[in-house]
């Protein structure tokens, strides 16, 4: 491997050129119409246009960037996260033009990408999953024996329904039959279907995840975990780690589950194994794998010391193997990673593309900065619109909370509206602070986040 | 407070398409906050765009260069270069750019002649050249009758979405 294009724009495919670099690796650098001038493009060796700036005709055209590839000479493709990360094709036409994919292959992608096959590899490993009745419709006695077995709550919900609909919880056994009945009839009314499903009903749960990385000689091995909590609609607003709101018991247990998950898949590459943690049963549960870096990584390298992406490079090489073992990683103190973006959230976090004019980063021990800003960079209406990840390390939590709102009162950002004051706002919460807070917690606390809308000069 | 009003990708989309509607041409400048966006549109004498639609070298229709930027005067003279590039009948030299990142090839195969050379004339719709995308051939043709007047790109090397390929000075009567 000598030549590595970065299929990817933005801050981290900066921070893939800078992996790069270190170890030696040329760079080619890809860009649409609208990012010309971004950091990457003058940062790589070489930069090609791939086309115009909507991503579908440019960061999207997987068989465009092969063709670039192959024309520059790149014997390696990093795709980043986002984009054609996750894209099985992509993955596989690279593979034929014997170009290597920084990632595992097409075929673990694409089973990955399928949940059902998620599940499955879970239970042959013994790895808890959400108990439930998969896909097929659920009599009376079925909803006694899950509610035995797993516990009550349980969670009745339509096949056709979705969105919250249809859905009916479960917390007593003497309630079954009635639910059963009621959940029947409202899904044949209004999805013309009385398929019900069935599955435990995990009502305060946190999202933790766990960092792996894999080699050719079948090395697996993590880096400890990420907790992912503070989430809008499913998008992570900030990520700390280690998940130290569970027992260091329980942290271990998921650890070891998603080593021995992954071992049975001959992973290759970077990879981030997904659970959710009941807070009232105390248990964990496999979600999904994502067969990608992922935007939070850094979080993991701040309390590691390690460099994912240099690994990621590294093993990548099938005659390499992990340059560390499981006993040299060592995960210390808290970090915590802030997504700034150039968003309102006034108005619904609507995404607020501009001009950056000004640009204040802070600094000093245990801040990092990833971002491919500066002033003068457009944030484009075409990407996401994320300006920079801060990212702070310090020995415990609570420091490292302080240290995330001092670098934030020092960021100073002028030419787009960004979510900085928001962010503080979540960080001074006391629930957040006495890290008592769930998935759900974000919609919960909207109004005490929210700023009072200013009635004038808006 | 960093707050700036600005344009979101939606609201540019509008503003787009109610000027590409419009019949009429010149320049629409506005200015929103840290934002500006500068859209000209050409309209030639016999009330059509000078930017043809549907020729396979155009990826945007009837609205011609689009510039959202700052410093306006740094926007000014991009639009105009754009404009330049594009279509000036003035001048009677059309170009032909990459419609896409791709291997330019200027014979349907190795060892056939050329499609063009300098100095050779062509109808409007003859195939000039071959963008190779992952052995996906794109013919590109030329979106007017005339003489071929520069050879741009290079013969099987990669040329990059809106790269000039080749020059076309029009026919006095297509103009």
């Amino acid at each position: 491997m000598k030549r590595v294009l970065v299929a990817n724009r933005g801050e981290i495919a900066v921070r893939i050129i800078r992996a790069c670099r270190q170890l030696g690796l040329e760079t080619v650098a890809i860009y649409s119409e609208a990012d010309a001038d971004l950091l990457h493009v003058r940062l790589a060796d070489k930069a090609v246009k791939v086309g115009p700036s909507h991503p579908g005709q440019s960061y999207l055209r997987g068989d465009v960037i092969v063709q670039i590839a192959l024309s520059t000479g790149a014997d390696a493709i990093h795709p980043g996260y986002g984009f054609l990360a996750e894209n099985a094709q992509f993955a596989r036409m690279c593979q034929e033009e014997n170009i290597i994919f920084i990632g595992p292959s097409e075929q673990i992608i694409s089973k990955l990408g399928d949940k059902v096959y998620g599940r499955g590899i879970a239970t042959t490993a013994g790895v808890p999953v959400v108990a439930g009745s998969g896909d097929d419709n659920v009599s009376e006695a079925d909803v006694h024996a899950l509610g035995q077995s797993a516990g009550y709550p349980v969670l009745l919900k339509a096949a056709a329904g979705g969105g919250g609909r249809g859905m009916r919880i479960v917390r007593e056994p003497n309630q079954v039959k009635a639910e059963l009945e009621d959940a029947r009839r409202e899904a044949l009314a209004s999805f013309g279907s009385d398929v019900i499903l069935a599955e435990q009903f995990l009502e305060r749960i946190r999202h933790v995840e766990v960092q792996i990385l894999g080699d050719h000689h079948g090395n697996v091995m993590h880096v400890g975990t990420r907790d992912c909590t503070v989430q809008r609609r499913y998008q992570k607003v900030l990520e700390e780690g280690p998940a130290n709101a569970i027992s260091d018991e329980l942290r271990s247990r998921i650890e070891d589950d998603a080593v021995r998950l992954v071992s049975k898949l001959h992973y290759v590459g970077a990879g981030t194994v997904e659970f959710v943690v009941d807070l009232e049963r105390n248990t964990h549960h496999f979600i999904e794998m994502n067969t990608r870096i992922q935007v939070e990584h850094p979080v993991t390298e701040m309390l590691s010391g390690l460099d994912l992406v240099r690994e990621q490079l590294w093993v990548a090489d099938p005659a390499n193997e992990l340059s560390f073992t499981q006993q040299q990683v060592q995960v210390r103190g808290a970090a915590i990673e802030l997504r700034i973006n150039a968003e309102d959230p006034d108005r619904n976090f609507q995404p607020m593309p501009g001009r950056i004019t000004a640009l204040t980063l802070p600094g000093g021990p245990g801040v990092r900065i990833d971002t491919h800003c500066q002033v003068g960079t457009l944030i484009s209406p075409f990407y996401d619109s994320m300006i920079a990840k801060l990212i702070v390390h310090d020995r415990d939590r609570p420091s490292a909370i302080s240290r995330a709102i001092a670098a934030l009162e020092e960021m100073k950002i002028d030419g787009v509206t960004t979510n900085i004051e928001f962010l503080q706002r979540v960080l001074r919460h006391e629930d957040f602070q006495h890290n008592d807070i769930s998935t759900r917690w974000l919609e919960h606390q909207r109004e005490e986040l929210m700023p009072v809308l200013e009635t004038a000069g808006r | 407070m960093n707050s700036t009003e600005s344009m979101t990708f939606q609201e540019v989309e509008a503003i787009l398409r109610i000027i590409d509607a419009t019949p009429h041409g010149g320049q629409v400048d506005i200015t929103l906050g840290g934002m500006n966006l500068k859209v000209s549109k050409e309209i030639s004498s016999n009330g059509k765009s000078d930017v043809a639609p549907g020729t396979p070298v155009q990826s945007i229709s009837a609205v011609a260069p689009v510039e959202v930027s700052e410093p306006a005067a740094a926007a000014e003279s991009e639009a105009q270069n754009a404009v330049a590039a594009t279509a000036p009948a003035a001048e009677g030299v059309t170009v032909i750019e990459a419609p896409m990142t791709g291997v330019f090839y200027r014979q349907p195969t190795p060892d056939a002649e050329p499609f063009v050379v300098v100095g050779q004339h062509v109808n409007e719709g003859d195939v000039v050249a071959i963008v190779e995308v992952m052995k996906l051939m794109n013919r590109l043709s030329s979106p007017v009758s005339g003489t071929v007047s520069a050879i741009r790109g290079n013969n099987e090397q990669l040329v990059e979405h809106g790269q000039v390929l080749f020059e076309i000075t029009a026919d006095e009567e297509s103009k």
